[in-house]
């Protein structure tokens, strides 16, 4: 225990409380709130279903020609404001780079450089950050715990196999 | 003859009685045992009941437990109550949520399953009383350790499954799910709910049993020389799901194309060094849970097999397809007809 003070329930915390990311105050405040109040529970499987839909969306990658269109934007704005990064076409890319603070506008060439790194530097960013990285997957843990009891069920004792699918908190239960 | 050859006869003789006295008694036991644990099995289509289930697991050293409502209603299972609901008759599931209910599953258990005797040194004996109820109990022992790693407590006047108690290698209890109240057991029947009729309206999202699966999954017949595949499945998100059991534990092996996306896991559990590469290990109330990759391939593994245990199916498994020769060779395990060995 931390001695922390006790931590009024919002529905906030339910997300993280399936992460195991909570305190001990504010996990004890979820799950009295889920053991008293029909509503928690309610907002709990709404939380789960929809964080089981979104783990469940395929990862995008960018379209051909994504990377090569980014580095002749970087090369083309060597000699230009590093401000214009932009994707040709942000919505078919279905990605976002990160903002790019501009660099005030010097005819030093060694500026143009500088321009050109930090735009380099932010696209190597964007693409760890804000890209998903292609091949990667991410398991949907809890609803496959439940899809073995499933299964399971079949070919052994109902009641038994059962019994955790109806617990009433999140895979960490 | 000598003395000493007619004792020598004679010792020859009474351990030849004794040989051929204790093999039926031993092949016996092992078939009272097996019938038991059929007869448990089945036992939700034959007896109504209701009460409360508890469900213990250790994690880290501690105890977890939580409690869930069961009932038996006409050969209908329902668990839990509320939006946390799951019912089950014949091989159909469907779970309650705040969208009304859903199939969670459709499929039949079409393939054979190993004898829990092929494995497993069986015995019988008469049990604890549990939730009030006489029983009988079941013990798996490993017949290379001779430790055992199962119990099953069944109700001894209705054949119920009354707590199922897995053990670890040394033979501590790690997980079990048992009865700590029964409000009825056995008795007349009485007419099954009426929910699962409600829940056929809604679209199904069960997994389907499919007779190959994409390309870069293995699927092996049987792995470590003891688990025999007895489903392969497709889930509605693509992933597959594969079924292994060895008569008393099944495994599930879920496979995903591509490599594990580490932050993309649930916090918590613990690091697992499976073949090559790291694993994440999780133990939760559903049972063990095992993710790591292999060969472009993410693989979970969930059963209610202890830690270790699991592990060791991890590693045969990849082991298993490593063998193989790939996909090539393991084309021929999955691109099946119907199968029914036993």
């Amino acid at each position: 225990m931390t001695g922390e003070g006790p931590v009024a329930y919002s529905e906030d915390l339910l997300s993280a409380w399936l992460d195991g990311a909570c305190t001990d105050a504010e996990a004890a405040a979820v799950e009295a709130a889920l053991a008293s109040s029909p509503e928690a529970r309610e907002r709990l499987a709404e939380v789960t279903s929809a964080r089981s839909l979104v783990r469940g969306l395929p990862t995008p990658e960018p379209p051909p020609g994504f990377w090569d269109r980014v580095v002749a934007v970087v090369e083309a704005d060597g000699a230009s404001d590093a401000s214009d990064l932009v994707v040709a076409d942000p919505a078919s890319a279905g990605v976002r780079l990160a903002p790019v603070v501009p660099i005030g506008r010097r005819r030093a060439t060694t500026r143009w450089l500088a321009a050109a790194g930090a735009a380099v530097a932010a696209a190597v960013v964007a693409a760890v950050v804000l890209v998903p990285q292609p091949g990667r997957v991410t398991p949907p843990v809890g609803a496959l715990v439940d899809a073995h009891a499933l299964r399971s069920s079949v070919q052994s004792d109902v009641a038994s196999t059962l019994a955790p699918l109806a617990l009433s908190a999140g895979f960490h239960r | 003859m000598r003395p000493r050859v007619r004792r020598a006869l004679g010792v020859g003789v009474a351990a030849a009685v004794a040989v051929t006295v204790a093999l039926p008694a031993t092949a016996a036991q092992a078939d009272d045992a097996v019938a038991v644990l059929q007869r448990a099995r089945t036992a939700t289509v034959r007896e109504d009941f209701s009460g409360t289930v508890q469900i213990e697991w250790l994690v880290g050293g501690g105890w977890k437990s939580e409690k869930v409502p069961v009932s038996a209603t006409g050969g209908t299972v329902q668990v839990g109550e509320g939006t946390r609901q799951v019912e089950g008759k014949g091989h159909d599931r469907w779970i309650a949520g705040v969208s009304g209910w859903q199939a969670g599953w459709d499929q039949p258990a079409t393939l054979g399953v190993p004898s829990p005797a092929k494995h497993w040194k069986l015995s019988v004996a008469k049990g604890p009383d549990v939730a009030g109820r006489t029983t009988t109990v079941v013990t798996a022992t490993d017949p290379r350790t001779h430790v055992p790693r199962l119990r099953e407590s069944v109700d001894r006047a209705t054949g119920v499954l009354l707590r199922r108690e897995v053990l670890d290698r040394a033979g501590r209890p790690v997980r079990a799910v048992g009865f700590v109240e029964v409000q009825k057991l056995g008795g007349p029947r009485s007419t099954p709910p009426t929910t699962p009729a409600r829940a056929r309206r809604s679209a199904p999202r069960a997994p389907k049993l499919v007779g190959a699966l994409p390309s870069g999954y293995v699927a092996p017949r049987t792995v470590a020389d003891r688990y025999v595949l007895t489903g392969r499945y497709e889930r509605a998100d693509g992933t597959a799901q594969l079924y292994y059991t060895d008569g008393l534990f099944g495994v599930s092996v879920f496979e995903q194309d591509g490599d594990l996306d580490w932050a993309g896991l649930p916090k918590g559990g613990g690091a697992n060094s499976v073949l090559s590469g790291q694993g994440r290990e999780y133990q939760v109330a559903g049972g063990t849970v095992e993710v790591w990759s292999h060969d472009g391939v993410t693989r979970t593994l969930v059963s209610d097999l202890p830690a270790p245990d699991l592990s060791d199916f991890a590693r045969a498994f990849d082991a298993r397809s490593d063998a193989a020769g790939g996909l090539l060779g393991d084309a021929a395990d999955f691109l099946l007809g119907p199968f029914g060995w036993r």
